[in-house]
């Protein structure tokens, strides 16, 4: 209750986001989805009833019943498993963020405008994890990568489009473009260039989970 | 019939028997065989059944004793190997009937007494036996055999032959009972053992998925308490500074200093919680909370999961925490930088390596102190096993295996 307050306090501030409402509990969230057809619905994972994975499984219901609604998804859980079980439907219009730097307000501006655009967002600090666990494992193909290329990679599994990784890393969009061929080829992975999709691939292969 | 009573009634009949050979003898002297042999015997025999009865004396009163019941036992001992020497030495044609009472101590024994006394009685009723045997065969310095007419020699066999195999029929029932009895005692033992370890392993699994419960409830708390106030601290924080930055620009660097340690503060408290109980293990199962757990480790891991699937929280709580203790142990003894563990399904178990290539120890000393014994407890309590194989120089590699059955695998 306390971050929903600060998010709330946070969010106003900004021009072209306006707060809906706000609610405590899985099937209040539903409702008000229904009642006030937001644009973008920002959760956490865990809340009543049970406390265990109401977020997830509101989006998941959200993808059928309201399609054009994005999630951001707040949480203080680190481990990927968490952001793979929102995309496994699908990872357009879907976000993952970490609460801990959530008062950063560019970044969460940025999250939910990239969401509400149809596209996906993963906190960093997700990839990260990911991308070292990854290496950790036994039959790491990961390690064929050159540090550009695994640069390119973590880039996107953010989410991030060829040309905005393209700015964050200072090259030319052609530049990307070559290395995501590379990657995507030495990874054994299908060249499917549409940008959700792509977000997915990489994730799924990071967590070392077959398509 | 407790043991006593069973010796009495066989000290009784056997008196009973000797007695009736007594008169037997009084009455052949009287009618048949006049002979003083014939009183001889009938003296002697009725001597050997009031020594038979005398052993029901040890065994009065209320509180028999194993020496007591040895005593009667003696009393009937004594008695029946006497008649067999004397009867046999006086009416030799006998001899295969005294046989039995020559033997009989040896049969009774096993039921009264130890077996340190009944070698003793074994041995002195074989001697007693053979000599009966020489004594029936190799001489008739009475000559009753010659002078006893055969109606009366084969009386007297048909007479007492049966009554003593009786005795000896009834020593047999006896001794079978008592082994039945000791039988069912050692099942009824057995039984009760087999349902004390059932017992204990159960209330095993209790313990620990209880002390699992409360971690959880811990976990949450964390959670849902300590780490959003101190994400709320840190919001907070932000929008202060955001308030100062234009009109105390002096106070930003301090604000930005607070909202870093809140936010250490914060990782704290959340690396805590999830030492505690991750609740990606619960959520997710196993394979992500082990990629958790490397991810957090100090020493470097190399990971070879394969995708179990999901089991009951006790297994996945066992093998997670084994993992996390290993883990742990290596990071802390090894003194090398790199540990390997492997996750994977073998048949009907599931079973965890965690290998490195480090000191080693000395298992006998070592085990207490790296919480091994732990590491036994968790997985014996949901019957699974540990193996620690370790040498000074050699590394140390710790495995475990679970038995998982069809129905205790719930793939998510």
């Amino acid at each position: 209750m306390l971050v929903r307050e600060g998010l709330v306090s946070i969010l106003s501030g900004v021009e072209h986001i306006q707060l809906c409402t706000s609610c405590s509990s899985m099937p209040e969230l539903l409702e008000a989805v229904d009642q006030h057809l937001p644009d973008i619905v920002l959760t956490d994972i865990r809340m009543p009833p049970d406390h265990s994975d109401e977020g997830i499984r509101a989006a998941r219901q959200l993808r059928v019943t309201r399609p054009t609604v994005g999630v951001v998804v707040l949480s203080q859980f680190v481990e990927p498993a968490y952001a793979l079980a929102l995309l496994e439907d699908g990872a357009q219009g879907r976000g993952y963020l970490l609460k801990d730097r959530v008062d950063e307000v560019g970044r969460l501006v940025r999250a939910i405008d990239t969401v509400a655009a149809g596209g996906s967002f993963i906190d960093d600090e997700i990839v990260d994890a990911l991308v070292r666990s990854r290496s950790r494992m036994v039959d790491s193909s990961i390690t064929q990568l050159s540090q550009r290329e695994l640069e390119v990679l973590s880039e996107m599994a953010t989410g991030a489009t060829n040309s905005v990784i393209a700015e964050t890393l200072f090259v030319s969009e052609h530049a990307v473009e070559k290395h995501s061929n590379a990657i995507f080829s030495k990874l054994g992975l299908s060249e499917d260039q549409e940008v959700n999709r792509r977000v997915k691939a990489v994730l799924m292969f990071l967590a070392g989970r077959s398509q | 019939m407790n043991q006593t009573d069973q010796l009495r009634v066989l000290i009784v009949f056997d008196g009973v028997i000797t007695a009736l050979a007594s008169l037997f003898a009084l009455a052949a002297h009287v009618w048949v065989i006049r002979s003083p042999y014939m009183v001889v015997l009938a003296i002697l025999v009725g001597a050997s059944s009031v020594v038979m009865f005398a052993g029901l004396r040890p065994l009065s009163g209320d509180y028999v004793t194993a020496d007591d019941v040895a005593a009667a036992l003696w009393w009937l001992a004594i008695a029946n190997w006497s008649i067999s020497l004397a009867v046999t030495a006086i009416a030799t044609f006998a001899w295969p009937l005294l046989m039995l009472s020559a033997l009989l101590p040896s049969a009774v024994g096993p039921s009264f007494v130890s077996p340190a006394r009944q070698r003793v009685f074994v041995i002195i009723s074989t001697c007693v036996a053979a000599t009966n045997v020489l004594l029936g065969l190799l001489q008739d310095a009475s000559g009753l055999s010659g002078d006893a007419p055969a109606w009366v020699r084969r009386l007297v066999l048909i007479l007492f032959a049966p009554m003593l195999l009786g005795v000896f029929a009834l020593v047999a029932v006896y001794n079978s009972d008592r082994v039945n009895a000791a039988l069912e005692d050692a099942q009824r033992a057995q039984d009760e053992v087999a349902g004390h370890a059932r017992e204990l392993e159960l209330s095993r699994g209790r313990v620990v998925a209880a002390a699992d419960r409360e971690r959880q409830r811990i976990e949450r708390n964390l959670h849902d308490g300590a780490q959003q106030r101190l994400i709320a601290l840190a919001m907070r924080l932000s929008r202060v500074r955001e308030h100062v930055a234009a009109s105390s620009p002096h106070l930003v660097s301090e604000l930005d200093s607070l909202r870093a340690e809140v936010r250490a503060t914060h990782d704290e408290v959340r690396q805590l919680a999830h030492g505690v109980y991750p609740p990606v293990l619960s959520e997710h199962g196993l394979v992500e909370a082990v990629r958790s757990v490397a991810d957090r480790s100090p020493i470097e891991v190399r990971l070879d999961l394969e995708h179990v699937g999901r089991f009951d929280t006790a297994i996945e709580s066992a093998v997670y925490f084994c993992c996390v203790e290993a883990l742990q142990n290596a990071a802390k003894h090894s003194q090398v930088g790199l540990v390997h563990l492997r996750l994977y399904r073998a048949d009907d178990q599931i079973c965890f390596t965690v290998a490195d290539d480090g000191i080693g120890f000395s298992l006998p000393d070592a085990q207490p102190a790296l919480g091994l014994v732990g590491l036994h407890d968790r997985l014996g309590a949901i019957g699974g096993e540990l193996n620690v194989s370790s040498a000074p120089g050699r590394g140390t590699t710790i495995t475990g295996r679970v038995g998982v059955t069809t129905s205790s695998a719930s793939d998510a």
